[in-house]
């Protein structure tokens, strides 16, 4: 395993750059410095909260309030029956409708979740939904569809990165290999009807949130990025078709320069990649694109003021890192999903750096750092040696069902947990300057009555649809799995028909099954 | 002999965030714990139910999803119903401290750890379980319930002296199921599991997994992965020994577990010993017949070897469906014929991977008369 602690030179004028000449220009190929010459000066970045609670009405409410206040981009959170393909009648997992996320069940949900909201560019939508991910997609085209919006200028993001789940998030359905069809079958239909949306965003914030190292982090997400490429190509796409609509996610964590650096190193990486290994030519196939998340797992439940102060030094990092969108973690997130009051103070903090700190005046100002360069060509040797493991294994696939990636990061979150638990990594509030007292400050309360009302709402549209049209249109999705042609197509058609997100699933689970984890020790 | 603390952890319901469980897994089998964990998605009744019959002290519950109020009282009424409720209730997660109290007095949740906070690091929860070793019996007194059998088998592996309660129990049959790593034991266990229920029999099942060389500790349970859909059979129960430095493929402890077993009024107990090397024997000494589990690519010369390979009273070749098994059926037999034996072993092929239960079925067969 990757060792923990950094050893840095101590003689950083020593030390030379490994890349110097090629990654001196921003906006230049391998892109190092920023995918944009002017970066942050032509065009800030998309600030975008994830959010999503209780009922869609309730949702639909906070989009409007974060709108308000400035924010330029929609993020959706669904709660965990959503994200696992279940209703929320479900005998064994209703009980969680509601709690972590926002409840879908029927295309229903959907249109008062976006109710009064235009879905015209310059909005954008993302959803932070896998395993399901062709469901909610469904849903949302059928959505546009109905107000008006056309789908080739429809922009978005499904988040759809299924070896993620196997690695770290562990939110998955089906098998490993039917699940990359439902991706290459998205990947398809994109590529042909709605071209402006950003099919899959190749995440690296779960790897890391479950106890990852940056350098895991880097090269697991980058290399389930090449196994999305073969994807793709093996579905008969050219890569310079699709490539430019694959985006990326990465977590903003504490190591100030080192999150920097990984996001330079990513950067480089797969520009290189893209240009040497797929012999990509248009430059959007090699420019990483990338939303951050500041990183949920360094919050604290303990003086819960001091995450603000975390969250604004990570959210610095990233746009120092060059980020095109970005979310900021609210500081009562240990404790709670955010209430109103603490997740504008997170979009203050955006909107601060953005407006007042003037970062945003040069194009990687940090860049040419000795130290920062240096961090930069680590991360990207650490991450082309897991690669290079990876291919030997025979790919990500094979890797994930060795446990390979999965038991890499066990090892590097017990190590954390050592070192923290010992005080070796110093947690301001945690394992130093402690305080008996603890703070109150006020929590979201979610109403308890959620599921009791989503079920009513789903029996009730259950009871308004033509059940024959629907059950027709289920079976048929289940006969196009079995046959291997694009799904998108009939799940949009069970989806207008009020199928629930649970019917679809099952119809798709009969023909692929599901997946186990294997357990290892 | 220090007791070793047997913990079974859950995450509840369909939250995946596993990191905490994980670490708090490897860190308690550092310590030297016995630990259970079955992945994600698991029922909290299954969880209960498994800590009734492996006489667990513990079970840990990671919930990050706010559902904790109705996953700690799924766990909770199970316990209730089996009179275990001194099975104590451990909580991490993101747990609000309002809910604190109410968990405590209404489902008496001994200690919930939070996150984010200094009273959840390691060390807290390592010094926890050395601080609160877990259920212990003074005696054996009873063994009609699921509940007595697993806390009784836990305690004499903890030391607990216990007589012989019989030296003959009629009408039982002990049965040793070995052989090497991945022949396919626990799978074929969990055939012979049903096989003896169709003939109405009262199926005892043990099994053996090797506890780390280095702290002692051991993760448990994944071989009764394999034997699920017996959980709820009120005539079936399964236990899961760690070998605690015991070297002949089987604990120190397991033939007085198989005791309790046959006073308990199981008619067939199932031991499946460790993956076994050619000299981990003692599964000879404690049971009325063995079974020595085989893969049919076994070479020739393997057959005639000392050992592991002389002491079964019935020859399993699994995996036929994927190896043929003619060669290794003809070799064995052609062992056995150069013996010369009073009795002479049979040999069976099974695919224990298949739905159906050929070739284990004519085993059982084969068996039941002898009992």
């Amino acid at each position: 395993m990757e060792n923990n602690k950094k050893k840095t030179p101590l003689n950083l004028r020593k030390y030379e750059f490994k890349d110097f000449g090629n990654s001196n220009e921003p906006g230049k190929y391998p892109y190092t410095r920023g995918i944009h010459p002017e970066m942050y000066k032509k065009r800030l970045w998309t600030m975008r909260q994830f959010s999503g609670f209780g009922s869609a009405e309730n949702t639909n409410k906070r989009f409007k309030y974060l709108l308000e206040h400035g924010e330029k981009g929609l993020s959706t959170a669904f709660d965990l029956p959503t994200l696992l393909g279940r209703d929320s009648d479900d005998k064994l997992y209703g009980a969680e409708t509601g709690l972590c996320g926002v409840a879908i069940d029927t295309l229903k949900d959907m249109e008062i979740l976006f109710d009064g909201i235009d879905l015209n560019p310059p909005m954008s939508t993302s959803m932070t939904i896998n395993a399901p991910a062709i469901v909610l997609f469904a849903m949302y085209l059928v959505l546009a569809e109905k107000k008006g919006a056309d789908w080739k200028t429809l922009r978005g993001t499904i988040q759809n990165d299924i070896l993620k789940e196997y690695i770290a998030q562990k939110e998955w359905i089906f098998p490993i290999e039917p699940s990359m069809r439902l991706i290459a079958d998205i990947f398809e239909f994109c590529s042909k009807y709605a071209p402006q949306w950003y099919p899959i965003s190749i995440s690296g914030y779960h790897i890391r949130e479950a106890g990852s190292t940056a350098g895991q982090e880097l090269a697991f997400t980058i290399r389930d990025g090449i196994e999305y490429v073969e994807t793709g190509m093996k579905r008969g796409l050219r890569v310079d078709d699709f490539a430019p609509r694959l985006s990326f996610f990465f977590n903003s964590h504490s190591d100030f320069f080192e999150e920097i650096a990984k996001f330079r190193a990513g950067r480089r990486l797969w520009a290189r990649i893209m240009k040497e290994r797929f012999k990509a030519r248009n430059p959007k196939s090699m420019q990483l694109r990338f939303h951050v998340q500041t990183a949920g797992c360094t919050l604290r439940a303990v003086q819960p003021e001091n995450n603000i102060i975390r969250t604004t030094l990570q959210a610095l990092a990233a746009v120092l890192g060059g980020a095109q969108s970005l979310h900021t973690n609210s500081y009562d997130e240990a404790l709670c999903l955010p209430t109103e009051e603490a997740v504008k103070i997170a979009l203050r903090t955006q909107q601060i750096i953005a407006y007042e700190s003037g970062v945003t005046k040069a194009a990687d100002p940090v860049g040419n750092s000795r130290y920062l360069e240096y961090l930069t060509d680590e991360l990207e040797q650490k991450a082309r040696d897991y690669i290079q493991k990876i291919d030997a294994m025979g790919g990500m696939i094979e890797a994930i069902k060795r446990g390979y990636p999965q038991k890499e990061i066990r090892k590097a979150a017990l190590d954390q947990a050592e070192q923290e638990a010992s005080g070796e990594k110093v947690i301001v509030g945690v394992n130093k300057h402690k305080e008996a007292e603890k703070l109150k400050i006020p929590l979201l309360e979610i109403d308890p009555a959620i599921q009791e009302k989503q079920v009513e709402r789903l029996n009730k549209v259950k009871a308004g649809r033509d059940s024959r049209k629907t059950a027709k249109s289920l079976e048929e999705i289940s006969r196009q799995a079995e046959t291997g042609a694009n799904l998108v197509s009939p799940i949009i058609n069970a989806a207008r028909n009020y199928a629930t997100i649970g019917e679809i699933c099952l119809a798709l689970e009969k023909v692929f099954g599901r997946y186990e984890e294997k357990i290892f020790d | 002999m220090k007791k070793k603390i047997r913990i079974v952890l859950a995450k509840a319901g369909l939250d995946g965030h596993d990191r905490g469980i994980n670490i708090i897994k490897d860190s308690l089998i550092n310590e030297g714990c016995e630990v259970f964990y079955f992945s994600l998605y698991r029922n909290l009744d299954d969880i209960a139910e498994i800590a009734v019959q492996e006489g667990a002290d513990f079970i840990g519950l990671s919930i990050h999803s706010g559902a904790h109020k109705k996953y700690v009282e799924k766990v909770f009424e199970r316990l209730k119903n089996h009179n275990a409720l001194d099975i104590g209730l451990i909580l991490g997660g993101i747990i609000p401290e309002k809910d604190e109290e109410f968990l405590k007095e209404k489902f008496g949740v001994k200690k919930i750890f939070v996150s984010g906070t200094p009273e959840a690091d390691l060390n807290a929860i390592k010094n926890f379980f050395r601080e609160n070793p877990g259920r212990t019996i003074a005696a054996i007194t009873a063994l009609k319930t699921k509940n007595d059998v697993g806390l009784a088998i836990s305690a004499i592996s903890n030391g607990l002296e216990m007589e012989k309660i019989r030296e003959n129990w009629p009408g039982t049959l002990t049965l040793g199921v070995t052989g090497p790593l991945g022949a396919g034991k626990s799978s074929l266990t969990d055939k012979l599991i049903a096989e003896f229920r169709t003939l109405d029999k009262k199926v005892g099942v043990i099994t053996v997994d090797p506890s780390d060389f280095k702290t002692d500790g051991a993760p448990l349970g994944r071989d009764r992965t394999q034997m699920w859909r017996h959980l709820y059979d009120s005539n079936v129960h399964i236990y899961s020994l760690a070998t605690r430095g015991c070297q002949g493929g089987i604990a120190e402890a397991t033939a007085k577990a198989a005791e309790i077993m046959r006073a308990a009024g199981y008619d067939i107990v199932l031991i499946e010993t460790i993956g076994v090397g050619q000299d981990q024997t003692a599964i000879k000494n404690i049971a009325d017949k063995v079974l020595l589990v085989l893969t049919p690519d076994i070479g020739e010369d393997q057959i005639y070897k000392s050992g592991i390979m002389q002491i079964a009273d019935y020859y399993i070749l699994n995996k036929t469906d994927i190896i043929n098994p003619l060669k290794a059926e003809k070799h064995i037999n052609e062992m056995l014929d150069q013996k010369n034996l009073n009795i002479r072993p049979l040999v069976f092929k099974t695919i224990s991977a298949a739905p159906n239960n050929n070739g284990v079925r004519e085993l059982v067969k084969e068996i039941n008369p002898r009992i």
